[in-house]
């Protein structure tokens, strides 16, 4: 009865501390934090606590077997175990457990048996019934959350996510100065800056523009003067960064940084003339730097 | 004074069971070792009927049901007889069980390579064969009832109760998600789409767990646990709450395989709640299990029977707390579509399937055989194999689960992907997967020192049915101060009854406000349904399991919506998709805002060799899409299929499908033909529908892209 009371008042407790904490959590990150990890830190203490559970009564077991070797060997006598049996830990975890002493089992054993199968009356043990009614008292309670209590949708969730990870690419880029873009973007002639275009380059352009640029079945040449959507720093760096879906090529501006791009525009601005073999012929509309300025 | 009656058990059909068990186990393991490699050495997959689409459902398939479902039966058919003193009710509904279980899983040996799938996972077999299915598992039902309505002992003992809720519940689930309407012999189409379709499958793929995995193997626990230990069960109360609390609570779980996608959310925090609460229950059978063992500790130490079985009964703690955890929506979207997925099944069929087989397997085959188990020591080597093959086949694949998923959500401090090319988040995991194969082999090496030792055992034994004299049955009183549940152990209608009505509730809840409530799915104008030649496309996308690799389900998540540019997938999306192929693996990345990203001649050069545009890629090459000619022959009848089940083509739309699926593959050759890509013949080819399909993918919520 005792038991029943407790565990009744500690369930009231727990459904009246989560709902309170999802109300105060707008206010205070660290418990914002905590709130949104709730599931996750619940079941890490849960689940160290029941593995470490499980490890001291498996211990426990083969110790005590162990011992019952050493009694029937004569190597030592009953009252050893008797006194290191009786610590703290050792009565909790039997009564976690609701053993009874093995010795009493007979009396347990029911009335009945299937194919020489007996069955024991023993009680559920009392931390697994525990367990059950936590996890019904945290399934109502994560309904409750998800289903009722607004702001937990899916769609919320990732709207909020967006715009937290928009607020924080935004102000780095601010902070970088790295804000490179289609109007204000210039040729960079530093070899540094070069090669690290030819390595993006290398990995990611290559299946469609050859690995010298070359061109292939399946895109142009960008080696020669004649471009489909325009030659010169600003039209290639716009091309790459928006691409051209509709021929097939694909926009990185999800994929790489404006300054990237303006390296990997660079470099390939650098293999003007290059003439490497099996190139692709030229197509689009020839391209020269001082007609086209606007 | 009762009479005594003098009969034999039927041990000749256990033994059959047990043998398919063996054969099956050793074929089903070997081809998933095959599959496992192929992701090593992508040139294993030499030719269409052997690429990992189509071999990787065949081996789940040989695993779940070929594997443990002989497995079932033999242990069903030797405890069952012995529960209830009584010898199997009819020898034709056992023959008919056996012969009829072996010739569908050839059948699916057959057709799964061919492509002949319905997509479903676990359910990937066509509609012949499922009808088959349906007829084996009523006969072997019919035959479990006439011997238990004959028994000789008045109540049911646990064990059983597990078996009639494995039965119905498998019944229904079967039924159920199978629901086509034929097309040919060997191709169907799901009446019910998209949303609906996958809520479905996933009740079923999930119960498949519970009610084929789980439920009977508990039941067969049940049985030879106590009979290896020579031990008392411990609790026959846990054993009843976890019985009711466990078929109960299971069948609502299924959404948590659908977390954060296109289903309503109201139903995936069902899904997540209720999978919570399924700790305690399932783990009130491991407990029963490790419960009963008490006293018995020192035993395990040295009879490999038990250490198989607390093994097994570890693993299958290890897994139902896993399960549950993987449930919850924040570890989820770590671990779902990984790896990681793939580690915790193979806790529950290495660790707990696998092992229980084994333990019953070497205690079972030398009492059918009347003799000794021929080498004890061969089956300890046996156990350290296979426990060492479960650490080296999961461990690796925790660790590639979690690094990849990782990768997946990594941004640079810009705000950009990390690892923006998919491709890289693959090679990375690449020495995590030879591992995993590794772990494979050890684990089969066992397997096949096990068959050798079983068969050398059956050798040199005898083999003969168990004659038995017991007491026929007495009309039991109700006795002053029995326990309530006794009442129930006597009737086994009633308990099938129960067991249906309890199994029921969840599934009812779930799955008919999703056919029922319209706003459940919200409708988009902008989505049209496929036209034929994509339809086309489509089938044959379905028939080299390009969902095994690859989802099509974007997460409301920031690195998903990032990655694949287009927005998450909304469930009005999908309401043209019969089957849906939202995939549960993403071994490649996820389709669903493919279309019109590449070219059509990437996607032709792609198919023909993946690693010309993807450098690295473990993507097999589809050649033979280029050489062989689209089949048109049951376009119109799809067409009328699908208008039958409310897809608005026009009127008499299917007498001039062909015709537009030719106009469609004429534009997108000329397109080809423009990219300088020049093939005899290449718009009758299938690539030429696949690209349509592709192409398409995803594009209707985005209807700019379709300027």
């Amino acid at each position: 009865m005792k038991n029943k009371k407790i565990n009744i008042t500690s369930l009231i407790c727990i459904l009246s501390i989560v709902p309170l904490m999802a109300k105060t959590s707008a206010s205070s990150p660290t418990l914002e934090w905590i709130f949104h990890n709730l599931l996750f830190i619940l079941f890490a203490v849960l689940m160290i606590g029941v593995l470490v559970t499980l490890y001291n009564v498996l211990m426990n077991y083969l110790n005590l077997e162990k011992k019952k070797y050493l009694i029937e060997a004569g190597k030592i006598v009953e009252e050893d175990t008797q006194i290191q049996n009786g610590s703290a830990l050792s009565k909790l975890l039997e009564k976690a457990w609701g053993f009874v002493p093995k010795e009493e089992e007979e009396s347990l054993v029911l009335d009945h048996d299937y194919d020489g199968i007996v069955e024991l009356d023993n009680k559920m043990p009392p931390w697994w019934l525990a367990l059950f009614y936590g996890t019904i008292v945290f399934a109502v309670v994560y309904l409750y959350i998800y289903e009722w209590s607004g702001n937990w949708s899916s769609t919320q969730q990732w709207e909020e996510e967006v715009a937290a990870g928009n607020e924080a690419k935004s102000d780095y880029l601010a902070k970088m100065a790295s804000l490179v873009n289609e109007e204000n973007v210039t040729l960079l002639t530093d070899p540094d800056d070069i090669a690290m275009g030819k390595k993006t380059f290398q990995s990611l352009c290559i299946a469609c523009h050859g690995s010298a640029g070359e061109g292939n079945s399946i895109g142009p040449n960008l080696t020669d003067e004649y471009w489909l959507h325009g030659g010169g720093i600003r039209n290639v760096f716009k091309t790459i960064t928006h691409g051209v879906p509709e021929k097939g090529m694909i926009a990185w501006n999800n994929q790489l940084e404006p300054a990237m791009i303006q390296k990997v525009a660079s470099y390939i601005l650098s293999l003007q003339g290059s003439n490497p073999p099996n190139a692709k012929d030229k197509q689009g509309q020839l391209w020269t730097e001082d007609e086209n300025i606007n | 004074m009762p009479k005594l009656d003098t009969f034999s058990y039927d041990d000749k059909i256990v033994r059959q069971f047990a043998i398919a068990t063996l054969v099956w186990g050793a074929i089903a393991m070997t081809v998933g070792l095959y599959a496992a490699l192929e992701l090593i050495w992508p040139n294993l997959n030499f030719n269409r009927y052997i690429t990992f689409g189509r071999i990787r459902p065949l081996h789940t398939n040989a695993a779940i049901f070929a594997f443990v479902g002989n497995g079932i039966f033999m242990g069903v058919y030797y405890s069952l007889q012995r529960l209830v003193k009584a010898r199997m009710w009819s020898p034709f509904l056992s023959k008919l069980n056996f012969w009829g279980w072996q010739a569908i899983i050839l059948a699916a040996a057959i057709t799964l390579p061919l492509g002949l799938t319905s997509s479903h996972e676990y359910a990937e077999l066509e509609w012949p064969i499922d009808i088959a299915i349906a007829v084996v598992w009523v006969a072997f039902g019919v035959n479990m009832f006439g011997t238990i309505l004959k028994r000789r002992e008045n109540h049911l003992y646990v064990a059983i109760w597990f078996y009639i809720a494995t039965w119905v519940t498998v019944t229904v689930l079967h039924i159920f998600n199978n629901i086509q309407i034929p097309i040919s012999l060997y191709k169907s189409i799901p009446v019910f789409a998209g949303v609906q379709d996958a809520l479905i499958q996933w009740w079923y793929g999930h119960n498949a767990v519970a009610f084929f995995l789980t439920t009977p193997y508990l039941g067969l626990m049940y049985y030879f646990l106590p009979k290896a230990a020579n031990r008392p069960v411990y609790s026959y109360k846990l054993s009843i709450i976890h019985f009711w609390g466990l078929i109960f609570i299971y069948i609502w779980a299924g959404p948590h395989h659908l977390l954060y996608t296109s289903l309503p959310d109201w139903a995936q925090s069902l899904g997540t709640a209720f999978s919570i609460m399924l700790i305690a229950p399932s783990w009130g059978g491991m407990l029963n299990g490790l419960l009963t063992l008490r006293g018995a500790w020192d035993r395990v130490r040295t009879d490999p029977i038990l250490k198989f079985m607390v093994v097994a009964i570890s693993a299958y703690g290890m897994a139902t707390l896993e399960g549950p955890l993987l449930s919850i929506k924040s570890i989820n979207a770590i671990s779902h579509y990984t790896d990681w997925t793939i580690a915790h099944v193979h806790v529950g069929t290495l660790g707990w399937n696998g092992m229980l087989t084994f333990g019953i397997l070497y205690w079972l085959i030398p009492k059918l055989y009347q003799t000794k188990l021929h080498s004890k020591s061969l089956a300890n080597v046996h156990f350290w194999l296979s426990t060492l093959g479960t650490m080296f086949y999961t461990i690796p694949l925790y660790w590639a689960g979690w690094t990849q998923s990782m990768m997946w959500k990594s941004f640079d401090p810009s705000g950009f992907l990390t690892y923006g090319n998919f491709l890289e988040t693959v090679t990375q995991i690449l020495p995590m997967y030879r591992l995993r194969a590794l772990g494979g082999l050890i684990y089969l090496i066992g397997v096949f020192i096990m068959v050798y030792n079983l068969w050398i055992t059956a050798r040199n034994g005898k083999a003969s049915d168990t004659v038995v004299t017991v007491p026929s049955r007495v009309k039991h009183k109700r006795q002053k101060g029995e326990y309530w549940h006794k009442w129930i152990e006597r009737k086994p209608i009633q308990l099938l009854i129960g067991a249906t009505v309890v199994v029921l509730i969840g599934g009812l809840v779930e799955i008919f406000p999703m056919l029922l409530i319209d706003n459940n799915v919200p409708k988009i104008a902008s989505v049209k349904p496929y036209t034929p030649l994509e339809l086309e496309g489509r089938d044959i996308y379905i028939r080299e399991g390009c969902n095994t690799c690859h989802s099509q389900m974007v997460r409301p998540l920031r690195s998903e919506t990032e990655r694949y540019a287009g927005g998450f997938s909304k469930s009005g999306e999908f309401i043209y998709d019969r089957p849906f192929l939202w995939g549960s693996k993403r071994t490649g990345p996820d389709l669903h805002r493919l279309g019109k990203k590449y070219s059509h001649s990437w996607h032709y050069n792609h198919m023909l060799d993946p690693t010309s545009t993807s450098p690295g890629s473990i993507m097999p090459s589809y050649e033979w899409l280029h050489t062989t000619d689209l089949n048109t022959d049951y376009t119109s009848a799809k067409i009328k299929v699908l208008k039958m089940l409310n897809t608005p083509y026009g009127k008499n739309y299917e007498n001039h499908a062909v015709e537009d699926l030719q106009k469609q593959a004429r534009e997108i050759t000329e397109v080809l033909r423009q990219d300088g890509i020049e093939q005899e013949n290449l718009e009758n080819k299938e690539i030429i529908a696949v690209i349509a399909y592709l192409q398409r993918l995803g594009t209707d919520a985005n209807p700019e892209l379709n300027n």
